[in-house]
C-alpha cells in the first residue's frame, strides 16, 4: 500500500512536468533524424536496394540503442530525484509519513512506466513514418514481420534501459548536483562501448542497450545480456533502497 | 442503503458517477474545487484551432521537404500522394476531434444530471468521480462532491450519534447486569452459610464492596448523561492551592498506577498560585484520565504530569506512551459517547472526555510544522501540492480547501507555484501545516522576505488561528519585533538551550531586543 500510494504521488506530481515529458518525447528523436537522413540519402540508398521499411527500422532502432536511449534514460533518472532537490522538496517530502524506501522505489517504477509509454509511442512513429512516405517493407518481408520486430527490440531496449535508470536515481540520491548522476549515467554507457570496440568486453558494463539489442536481435536470440542487465538494475535499485531506507527522516 | 443501478457508459468519460464509502471517495479525488475554472468555450475553440493548425503545418512541412529533396519527375507523383496524404489526416483528426469534444461534453452532462437525480431520490452516496478538470463542468462536479460530502457527513453523524446513544444504553444495561448477577451470589452464598471462616467472609464482602463501587460509577454515569443532556452541568468553583491539590489527587492513584505496571512523574511547581476550580469536577477529570491512561499506556512505560502557570491559566499536561491514537479518531476524541477504534472493546461509556472538557478547556496536540522557506513543486499549482500532502496523510481533500479558505489562498490556488510571490508561497507552507486542522502549529520564520502587507497578512492570520481557532502557534524567529507583536509568551534559545522565558504582554520591542542581548552575552545567564 505504501508503495502504492508512493506511485499514486510520483504520477500525480510528474503529470504536468514539461521537462520529463520532453525527455520521455526525446525517445521520438531517433526516428525523425532517421527520417531526415532517409531523405537526403534517398538515390544512394535506392542504389543500394536499402530504400525500405526494413533498413528505416532497423536505422531508427539502432539510433535509439546507441544514442538516444541512452542519453533520454540518463536525464530521465536524474531528474526524477534531483527535482526534489532543486525545488528544495526533500524537507518538505520526507517528513511525511512515507518511507524514504518506498519513495525511492515509487520513483523507480514510475519512471519504468513512463519509459514503456515513451517506447510505445516510438516503436509506433518508427512503423507510420515510413508508411505515411510511401515505403513498404523488403522483398521477402512484409509489415507484419516489421512490427513484430519492432514490438521485440522496444521489449529488449527497455530491459536494457533498466540499469542504466536505476543506476541514474540511485546516484542521484547520493549527489545533489544534476550533471552528476547524468555524467555517471552517460559515462558507464559510452565508456562500455569504448571498452566493447577495444576489445575489452569483459570490463564494459553489461546494460549497453546496442550491445544487447545486436546480441538478442542478431545474435541469434541470446538472452544472456538481458539477464545480466536485468540482475545490474535490481543490485542497483537495492543498493538504492538501502540508501534510502538508512538515510534518517527529519523529525 | 440499496444502490441504485445507474446506466454506466461502455467508455470512459471526463466525469463518472460513483458510489462508494465517503470517505474512500475523499481518498480516491484528491483534488475538487478550483477557484478559478478554465473557460470551456474558450479551451474547445482552442483545441479546434489548434488542431487545424497541425494539419496544416504537416502538410506545409512534408511538401517543403518532398519539395527540396525530390527530383521533379518523382515530385509529380510524391506531391499528390502527400497531399492527399495532408488533407485526409487534416479532415481525420478535425473529425475525431469535433465528435470526441461533442461526445465528451454530453458524457460530462449525462453523468452530472444523472448523479443529481440520484441525489435527489436520497442516495447521498454518489458521487462524479475526477471532477478535477478545471473548466465550468468540472467546478460544478467538484461543487456536487463538496455539498455530497458534507450532506453525507451531517446524516453520517446523526446517525452514529444515535447508534452511540442506543448502544450506551446497551452497554449500560450489560455492565449492570453484571456486577448484580456476582452481588446476588455473594450474598446468596453468605446467607447459606458458605462464609465458614471470618476470612472467606471478608472476601466475599470486598468483592461486593467492589462490584457496588462499579454499579455506583455506572449510576453516576447515567446522571452524568441526563445531566448533559438537560443542559444542567452546574460548576462549584472554589479556591484552591492547585499544587497542593494535584499533589495530593495524584497520590490516590499511585497504587493504581504501580499495579497496571506503570510509574508516575509529576512536574508541579513548589509556590503556585490559587486556582478556582470546582475540585469535585476536577478530581472526575483526573480520575478520568489516569483510568484512560492505565487502559491505554504501554506496561513499564511512565505517565508525566505536569502543571505551569501561564499567566493567568492553569495548565495541567498529561503525557503518556501508548497505543497511538488512530488520525481518524483524533477530532472525535471529546465528542460525547464516542469510542476510538481501538478502544471498543473495553467497558465504558464513552462520557469521560466530554466532561473532562466541561468548564475548561482540553487539548488533544496534533501538530503542523512549517520549514523556513519551504520547497515546492514549481511547475504544479498550489492546490496540487497541497494535494500531495493529502494523499501521503490520507486526508480527506476537503482539508486542502479549509486550509486554502484559512490562509485566503483560494484564489490564487489554481496558479502554478513558480508565479507565486515569496509571500503566496509563505502562505502556501502554512496551509501545509494547517491541513488537518492541527492543535499545534510550529513555525519557523514564517515572515522571512515578506513585504509588509505579507508580513501584515501573516500576523493577522496567526492571530485569527489563535483566537478563532484555539490553535496553538509556536513560532520561531530572530525577528524580535514581530515576536513581540503576534506571541503572549517568549521563550529564549541561546546555543540550544531555553535560557529565559516570559510573557511578552506590556514590554515594548526595544525592552526584548535589550534584554536578549544581555541575555545572549551572557550577562544575565546563571
Amino acid at each position: 500500500m505504501k508503495l502504492l500510494k508512493a506511485l499514486r504521488i510520483e504520477i500525480f506530481k510528474m503529470r504536468r512536468d514539461k521537462i520529463f515529458w520532453l525527455a520521455i518525447a526525446g525517445l521520438l528523436g531517433s526516428a525523425l533524424m532517421i527520417l531526415v537522413m532517409f531523405l537526403f540519402s534517398r538515390n544512394d540508398l535506392i542504389e543500394r536496394n536499402l530504400w525500405n521499411m526494413d533498413w528505416f527500422v532497423d536505422q531508427t532502432l539502432q539510433m535509439e540503442a546507441l544514442l538516444l536511449g541512452p542519453m533520454m534514460i540518463a536525464i530521465i533518472g536524474a531528474y526524477l530525484v534531483n527535482l526534489e532537490y532543486r525545488q528544495k522538496m526533500m524537507k518538505s517530502l520526507l517528513p511525511l509519513p512515507m518511507s524514504n524506501a518506498a519513495i525511492f522505489a515509487g520513483k523507480n517504477i514510475w519512471g519504468m512506466i513512463a519509459l514503456t509509454i515513451g517506447m510505445l509511442v516510438a516503436g509506433i512513429a518508427t512503423i507510420l513514418v515510413p508508411m505515411a512516405l510511401g515505403i513498404g517493407p523488403a522483398a521477402g518481408s512484409s509489415l507484419a514481420d516489421m512490427i513484430r520486430l519492432t514490438a521485440i527490440s522496444k521489449v529488449v531496449l527497455l530491459a536494457s534501459f533498466w540499469p542504466c535508470l536505476a543506476f541514474a536515481l540511485t546516484i542521484s540520491l547520493i549527489s545533489k548536483n544534476f550533471v552528476v548522476p547524468l555524467a555517471a549515467a552517460l559515462v558507464a554507457q559510452v565508456g562500455g562501448l569504448l571498452a566493447l570496440q577495444g576489445g575489452k568486453g569483459h570490463l564494459a558494463w553489461p546494460g549497453i542497450p546496442l550491445m544487447i539489442y545486436n546480441t538478442v536481435r542478431k545474435g541469434g536470440g541470446s538472452f544472456e545480456p538481458l539477464l545480466n542487465s536485468a540482475l545490474f538494475a535490481v543490485g542497483f535499485i537495492i543498493i538504492g533502497i538501502l540508501w534510502a531506507a538508512l538515510t534518517k527522516k527529519p523529525e | 442503503m440499496p444502490r441504485r443501478s445507474i446506466p454506466r457508459h461502455s467508455t470512459e468519460s471526463a466525469e463518472t458517477v460513483k458510489r462508494t464509502h465517503p470517505e474512500k471517495h475523499r481518498r480516491s479525488k484528491k483534488h475538487t474545487s478550483r477557484a478559478k475554472p478554465v473557460n470551456l468555450s474558450r479551451r474547445y475553440f482552442f483545441v479546434s484551432v489548434a488542431t487545424v493548425i497541425l494539419a496544416a503545418f504537416l502538410t506545409v512541412f512534408i511538401f517543403l521537404v518532398a519539395a527540396l529533396l525530390f527530383s521533379t519527375s518523382e515530385f509529380k507523383f510524391g506531391i499528390f500522394s502527400l497531399l492527399l496524404i495532408a488533407a485526409m489526416a487534416t479532415v481525420t483528426t478535425g473529425a475525431f476531434a469535433s465528435f470526441y469534444m461533442a461526445r465528451s461534453l454530453k458524457k460530462r452532462l449525462t453523468v452530472l444530471t444523472e448523479a443529481i437525480k440520484a441525489m435527489a431520490e436520497g442516495d447521498y452516496r454518489t458521487r462524479i468521480d475526477n471532477a478535477a478538470i478545471r473548466d465550468e463542468i468540472g467546478a460544478v462536479a467538484s461543487a456536487f462532491n463538496d455539498m455530497a460530502d458534507r450532506l453525507e457527513e451531517s446524516r453520517a453523524q446523526e446517525a452514529e450519534l444515535e447508534r452511540l446513544k442506543r448502544q450506551l444504553i446497551t452497554n449500560v444495561s450489560h455492565d449492570l447486569r453484571g456486577p448484580l448477577t456476582s452481588i446476588e451470589g455473594y450474598l446468596a452464598a453468605i446467607e447459606d452459610g458458605l462464609a465458614t471462616d471470618p476470612q472467606k467472609a471478608k472476601q466475599y464482602l470486598s468483592v461486593i464492596r467492589n462490584k457496588s463501587r462499579e454499579l455506583t460509577q455506572l449510576v453516576e454515569d447515567l446522571l452524568l448523561y441526563s445531566r448533559l443532556e438537560s443542559g444542567q452541568y452546574p460548576l462549584n468553583l472554589s479556591s484552591v492551592p492547585c499544587g497542593e491539590w494535584l499533589r495530593e489527587t495524584l497520590a490516590n492513584y499511585e497504587p493504581d498506577i504501580s499495579a497496571a505496571g506503570l510509574s508516575i512523574e509529576a512536574e508541579i511547581p513548589e509556590q503556585t498560585p490559587l486556582i478556582k476550580i470546582d475540585v469535585r469536577k476536577m478530581n472526575q477529570v483526573i480520575a478520568n484520565l489516569v483510568q484512560n491512561t492505565i487502559r491505554y499506556a504501554r506496561q513499564g512505560t511512565c505517565l508525566q504530569v505536569q502543571l505551569q502557570i501561564v499567566g493567568h491559566e492553569a495548565v495541567l499536561t498529561f503525557t503518556n506512551e501508548g497505543v497511538p491514537i488512530d488520525p481518524t479518531d483524533l477530532p472525535h476524541v471529546f465528542e460525547r459517547f464516542y469510542r476510538g477504534k481501538a478502544q471498543n472493546e473495553g467497558i465504558g461509556t464513552g462520557l469521560g472526555m466530554d466532561t473532562a472538557t466541561r468548564g475548561g478547556r482540553m487539548q488533544l496536540r496534533s501538530v503542523g510544522s512549517l520549514v523556513e522557506t519551504p520547497g515546492f513543486y514549481d511547475h504544479l499549482s498550489g492546490y496540487d501540492n497541497l494535494a500531495i500532502a493529502c494523499m501521503a496523510r490520507n486526508l480527506p481533500a476537503r482539508c486542502i480547501t479549509e486550509s486554502l479558505h484559512l490562509t485566503n489562498m483560494s484564489q490564487a490556488s489554481s496558479k502554478p507555484v513558480g508565479r507565486y510571490s515569496m509571500g503566496m508561497r509563505q502562505r502556501l507552507g502554512i496551509s501545509w501545516a494547517l491541513l488537518g486542522n492541527p492543535q499545534l502549529l510550529i513555525l519557523d520564520e514564517p515572515i522571512n522576505g515578506l513585504d509588509p502587507a505579507g508580513v501584515h497578512e501573516v500576523r493577522a492570520l496567526l492571530r485569527h488561528l489563535r483566537d478563532e481557532r484555539g490553535v496553538t502557534v509556536f513560532l520561531s524567529s530572530h525577528i524580535l519585533s514581530e515576536i513581540q507583536q503576534v506571541t503572549d509568551r517568549i521563550g529564549i534559545i541561546h546555543n540550544g538551550r531555553l535560557v529565559a522565558e516570559h510573557d511578552t504582554a506590556g514590554h515594548p520591542a526595544q525592552e526584548l531586543e535589550d534584554y536578549f542581548l544581555r541575555l545572549t552575552e551572557g550577562n544575565e545567564i546563571a
